[in-house]
């Protein structure tokens, strides 16, 4: 009868790893190697002359690439500043336009009723409408007398 | 004899800082059996064992220039082989932490062989709580005081001593009930 602690021992000894174990971290090795070179060969992205090279005493380094998208992305958002605002004055002259159309078609329409109120005045006054023939209705124009003659379905 | 390990692990360890390969090859297969064991007792599964253990070497070469001793090192390994191996269970969704008494016990069976007990205890171990599982790891195949699975886990002292006590009553209760007989008396 051993103790636990030596049948833990026991249970819990080391294992070797399965074959070629070693062999397969150095491949991984070398391969994080390699790619440690190519990275430290290939070239740093050149800096933008123009800009300081430190801010505020920290030491900044902006590449052109960087440069260069800050600058399309603020081209953009001017473009599409400057196309909304184009697009609200074009609106409100289309807008002017339409209510200048709509004012001289209600005087024409003002003047036209005029002239039609005062020729109706005209002949009003003569007495001439008391003349003018009744048109009655024909049978034949309303072939129905009414909604009375529309038989309902038997409930 | 051990002054001349050291110094050749010494060597060993200054190649490997300056580039040398080969050197990090020795390196590898010194320790390899250390830091597979930890991760195969912890993950219980050999293949996600052996990607921890690769993992844990890659960890080392990338921060070989950070490493002071060969004693440094194989803590660093142990600590980055724990790390490495509790991140694998939480990926897989497994490092939910149970109670220990919760911990399953394995079904008693008719031979009682050495291996068949080891089989038990082992299953047992792997059954524990993942902190519990790793300190009785560090404690029984690695043979660490408990100051060094301390630092090795990044917990305080007094959280290893009760975890560890209470870990090793839960298996010994475990197996005596599995083994049907009080075979292990309470130290």
């Amino acid at each position: 009868m051993k103790p636990l602690e030596d049948e833990l021992r026991n249970a819990l000894k080391r294992r070797e790893p399965p074959p070629g174990f070693s062999g397969r971290v150095m491949a991984r090795v070398e391969q994080l190697a390699e790619d440690r070179v190519r990275i430290a060969a290939k070239p740093a992205p050149r800096r933008a002359p123009w800009l300081p090279s430190s801010w505020f005493g920290r030491r900044v380094s902006v590449s052109f690439g960087a440069v260069a998208a800050l600058a399309a992305v603020v081209l953009l958002a001017i473009g599409v500043a400057v196309w909304q605002q184009h697009r609200i004055v074009q609106e409100r002259r289309e807008g002017e336009a339409a209510r200048a159309q709509l004012i001289e078609a209600l005087r024409l329409t003002s003047s036209k009723l005029n002239h039609v109120r005062t020729k109706v005045r005209s002949v009003t006054d003569d007495g001439a409408l008391d003349h003018a023939p009744n048109r009655h209705r024909s049978s034949s124009e309303f072939p129905f007398d009414g909604p009375q003659s529309v038989a309902l379905p038997a409930a | 004899m051990k002054d001349q390990t050291r110094e050749s692990q010494n060597a060993a360890l200054a190649r490997a800082a300056a580039g040398d390969t080969a050197a990090f090859e020795e390196i590898v297969r010194a320790h390899q059996s250390m830091v597979f064991s930890v991760a195969c007792h912890f993950l219980r599964d050999p293949g996600r064992a052996e990607e921890i253990a690769q993992e844990a070497f890659l960890r080392l070469y990338q921060n070989l220039d950070r490493i002071e001793s060969p004693e440094h090192m194989v803590q660093w390994l142990r600590k980055v082989t724990w790390r490495c191996a509790i991140d694998e269970l939480r990926r897989a969704g497994r490092g939910k932490e149970t109670p220990l008494e919760d911990v399953a016990e394995p079904a008693a069976q008719e031979r009682r062989g050495d291996v068949l007990l080891e089989g038990r205890l082992w299953k047992l171990v792997g059954s524990l709580p993942p902190r519990a599982r790793m300190m009785v790891i560090l404690r029984y195949q690695e043979d660490l005081d408990l100051a060094e699975i301390a630092k090795t886990m990044d917990v305080p002292l007094n959280t290893v001593k009760s975890g560890l006590a209470r870990a090793v009553g839960v298996l010994r209760q475990k197996l005596n009930r599995v083994l049907g007989e009080v075979k292990y008396e309470t130290a």
